[in-house]
């Protein structure tokens, strides 16, 4: 009994001991096959590792990985700040703002939290800097803000959990949306409430007007229409959301050499191995928690845990709020995109028959993960913003806390409003 | 405005202009150039043309869904072999920079000799995982010979073969920075995954 727990135990040890997770995950799988007394065929093993790639859906990960890189590098995301400065310029707290209103702009181009946290601690962090903002609370709204790009399509945390759960990634990716929005309301009253009691200024007295911000639209039109056409793309059966991340590759190649002019073929490889890094890093996680499962499923822990949570709770929305209790704790000390690949295959049989929709689970999961990145200690996000802004983690932690509440609260809102996540994908799709 | 990727190929092909590279590689080593240049950065050249495979396969397949009357498969398959190098190719790279996440909330709070002994533990057990997968990949590459695939009819070697190879860089390069060998990219990068 205890010897079928044991791949799991060992696991745990070895992510405490430091090994990198997704071959700690590997190990751990290898030692079920190892303890089987020899029934297991090891090839299974190294198949099932390998197979994943095999996998239509993840081929969309590359994708918006470059597409991300490259509209960095050709500097279209610089052309939304604009936009966003059009917007809420007039606001107090001006530039932090235009933080979260630039996230919520960039989530529909690129599909990860952490790249967009870099890219708005370096672009708008110094800046507030400059401005006398403290620089933790900078590192807090641009790393905050960054969760908003792992909701709004395309969305690689969204890929991921689709892959894992079998779930429609295209309903996945406008069930972010509302979520997307209700996190940047948020923030933005956090950053509106902390900015008047510090007097964070406006950086204009009055409002552009509307004229302005259209004007500014139409400049950074070739950057909005991208997740406009993804999802207008898949819902009408175009082409499937890994086709759109290939589409978008190619797309956003053009603009940048011909329509902005910012993008040269030479900094194209340079882009290439930024991706492959950063994909294989993400994809060796997947390719063995795929083996992982294999053992999970075999010793059929996933139904056993079940059984044991029912003893807990078997009120579905209590069910899922104790999850998000549990995931919060988790998410202090582990790296969400672990924790999602892990984790996914074991609620999601769990929550689907007590009756809650994996789209709505996946939405609250990924959002509960992402805001992982900016819980101290450990969180991706957290470090990225912190070390381009030069804050230590005891400010950063007192400047969150506000934030954090914020975020728990539409957590909240999400566990236990279904609607928010599913109003959306029942509108375009149909029920 | 980007963290110049050390060792980048933009750099590398001009000389004379790359200081911004030797900055991030530290003032110890230049970066390399010619087949130096092909061996320090194999790993990132295989998988980075992989990616661009997949990118141009998929978008031919749908170029030709719409265009010819027989839409190309043999792009679908392609684009899936080209996924396993760019991902276990990509990987190998990845233990070069330390970028296979990793706990380290404890291992960084423990006392120094139990966190030697802990390193070396793992030091051991990731190069035996390696070995295993090249062992265990061989054997598997050489049955795939048999194996042919769907749509092109090539046999499955090319998809097992070299992920072998990839594991078997992957225990030179982590056998590499055991023995102290390091490769630098910068700690702020735009990570894009994750």
């Amino acid at each position: 009994m205890l010897v079928d727990y044991l791949p799991s135990i060992v696991m745990l040890v070895l992510f405490l001991i430091g090994t990198p997770i997704s071959f700690a995950i590997a190990i751990s799988a290898l030692s079920f096959f190892l303890l089987d007394d020899g029934s297991m065929p090891l090839s299974i093993f190294v198949q099932k590792i390998v197979t994943v790639t095999d996998s239509y859906p993840l081929l969309a990960i590359p994708f918006f990985v470059f597409a991300g890189a490259i509209m960095n590098k050709a500097g279209i995301t610089r052309k939304l700040l604009t936009l966003a400065d059009a917007m809420v310029g007039h606001m107090t707290g001006a530039l932090a703002q235009m933080c979260t209103v630039l996230a919520t702009l960039l989530g529909g181009l690129t599909a990860s939290a952490s790249a967009d946290a870099a890219m708005l601690a370096k672009v708008l962090g110094p800046e507030m800097v400059r401005a006398n903002y403290s620089p933790a609370f900078a590192a807090v709204i641009t790393s905050c803000a960054a969760i908003i790009a792992a909701l709004i399509p395309p969305s690689i945390g969204l890929i991921i959990y689709g892959y894992v759960a079998d779930v429609s990634i295209g309903r996945l990716f406008i069930g972010g949306v509302l979520p997307g929005l209700l996190i940047a309301a948020s923030l933005m009253t956090v950053t509106w409430w902390t900015s008047r009691r510090r007097g964070y200024l406006p950086l204009r007295r009055e409002f552009v007007g509307y004229a302005a911000v259209a004007s500014s639209a139409r400049e950074a039109l070739w950057a909005l229409s991208i997740p406009v056409f993804i999802i207008v793309g898949i819902r009408y059966g175009i082409f499937t959301p890994t086709e759109a991340g290939a589409i978008t590759v190619v797309y956003v190649i053009l603009v940048g050499l011909f329509g902005y002019r910012t993008l040269k073929l030479s900094d194209l490889p340079a882009l290439l191995k930024e991706t492959a890094l950063d994909t294989a890093s993400v994809m060796m996680m997947v390719c063995a928690a795929s083996v992982f499962g294999f053992y999970l499923a075999w010793e059929r822990i996933p139904p056993q845990l079940a059984a044991w949570l029912v003893t807990l709770t078997s009120d579905p929305v209590s069910l899922l709020l104790l999850i998000n209790v549990m995931l919060i704790l988790l998410g202090t000390a582990v790296e969400g995109t672990s924790a999602l690949i892990i984790l996914t295959p074991i609620f999601v049989p769990i929550l689907t028959k007590l009756g809650i929709d994996p789209v709505h689970f996946g939405i609250v999961l990924v959002t509960n993960l992402t805001i992982a990145g900016v819980t101290p200690p450990v969180g991706q996000m957290m470090f990225i913003s912190s070390q381009v802004l030069r804050v230590p983690m005891d400010d950063y932690t007192i400047e969150v806390l506000p934030f954090l509440g914020a975020l728990f609260v539409v957590l909240f809102l999400l566990s236990v409003f279904p609607s928010i996540s599913l109003l959306l994908p029942n509108l375009v799709f149909g029920r | 405005m980007e963290p110049n990727p050390p060792g980048s190929p933009a750099p590398a092909s001009e000389p004379g202009s790359a200081p911004a590279s030797e900055r991030a590689r530290g003032e110890d080593s230049p970066p390399p150039r010619g087949f130096a240049f092909l061996v320090d950065q194999f790993e990132e050249i295989v998988s980075g043309t992989a990616v661009a495979v997949i990118i141009l396969t998929t978008t031919w397949g749908v170029i030709t869904r719409y265009v010819l009357p027989q839409p190309a498969a043999w792009a679908g398959e392609i684009a899936m072999i080209a996924f396993a190098w760019a991902v276990f190719f990509g990987a190998a790279g990845c233990i070069k920079y330390h970028l296979h996440p990793t706990i380290d909330l404890l291992v960084t709070r423990l006392p120094a000799p139990i966190r030697r002994m802990v390193v070396w533990t793992n030091n051991v057990l990731l190069a035996a995982f390696f070995a295993f997968m090249v062992w265990y990949g061989t054997g598997f590459a050489i049955d795939a010979l048999e194996s042919p695939s769907a749509v092109l009819q090539i046999p499955l070697t090319w998809l097992y073969g070299p992920v072998t190879i990839a594991f078997a860089l992957m225990l030179i390069r982590h056998l590499q920075v055991v023995a102290g060998h390091r490769w630098h990219i910068a700690a702020d990068r735009e990570s894009h995954a994750g």
